[in-house]
């Protein structure tokens, strides 16, 4: 069978200002696949949240590349967002709601539980001291199907 | 449209119309201010005016919390304020519904502050 395929990547610094440009460059993206608001703001929220982890956590506010990659093969559209930081000792736990290593910098703990609630998959690859890669995936118009 | 002050202080409540995008970046600003506010002034209750607000993560729920164990320590509140369908998403699953107290408008959120203090 063929695929029609579409693919982007950036690749841009850790600093927090870049959170807002990656997370419209990646909705902008998306919007060839006609997506609801209510898709393109799920997208927006777990995007962000993906990347607040790789500045925050990943390279501790320090200097770094984060590199997303999107990928759309149909109605499907796969984010994979990954950083070179110190990576993720415990991921379960990481990925448990409410919790932080980072209560000191009022970090809410919900980062991996909206990414899950918004994205209909979401996977989490992670090696100390090399990195973090997420990989989040999302059927577009899957609502308006149903109809 | 007006121009807001973006955090107002009236009596011991602190007012904070919270910008177009809420996220690490913009939260950080935000609390930086709060925090010299805290500092400067008696605060007792804390009103969020989120009618500019079109996009929050979970930095935004961070803000909150923050704020709400702040106002706790003096039997304080925390209102959440003028907020849109996709913020509104947010709140409800991170459930600081739970903790906050709502209001449609800011003004009504300080009637009900003054409710509070006048027994």
């Amino acid at each position: 069978m063929e695929y029609f395929n579409d693919q982007m990547m950036v690749e841009f610094d850790s600093v927090s200002k870049n959170e807002s440009f990656a997370r419209i460059v990646v909705a902008a993206f998306v919007t060839r696949l006609d997506p609801t608001l209510e898709e393109i703001a799920d997208i927006k929220t777990a995007v962000s949240e993906a990347v607040t982890n790789s500045i925050i956590h990943g390279y501790e506010n320090k200097q770094g590349k984060i590199r997303i990659e999107t990928v759309i093969v149909e109605d499907t559209v796969t984010i994979i967002i990954q950083d070179f930081g110190i990576g993720i000792e415990n991921i379960k736990r990481a990925m448990e709601p409410m919790y932080t290593t980072k209560p000191d910098l009022e970090r809410s703990g919900m980062g991996f539980a909206f990414m899950e609630a918004f994205m209909d998959e979401l996977f989490v690859e992670s090696e100390v001291g090399k990195g973090t890669k997420i990989t989040m995936r999302k059927v577009i118009g899957e609502n308006s199907k149903i109809e | 449209m007006q121009e807001k002050d973006f955090y107002e202080v009236k009596g011991e409540t602190l007012i904070l119309h919270l910008p177009e995008e809420l996220d690490h970046h913009t939260v950080e600003r935000v609390r930086e201010q709060t925090d010299q506010l805290f500092l400067a002034k008696r605060i007792r209750d804390v009103v969020f005016d989120y009618e500019n607000t079109h996009f929050m993560d979970s930095s935004g729920i961070g803000l909150v919390m923050g704020r709400y164990r702040e106002v706790r320590y003096l039997k304080g509140d925390i209102y959440i304020t003028c907020v849109n369908g996709k913020v509104s998403r947010i709140l409800e699953i991170s459930g600081l519904y739970r903790v906050a107290k709502t209001a449609d408008a800011v003004e009504d959120a300080l009637d009900l502050i003054g409710m509070k203090y006048e027994n």
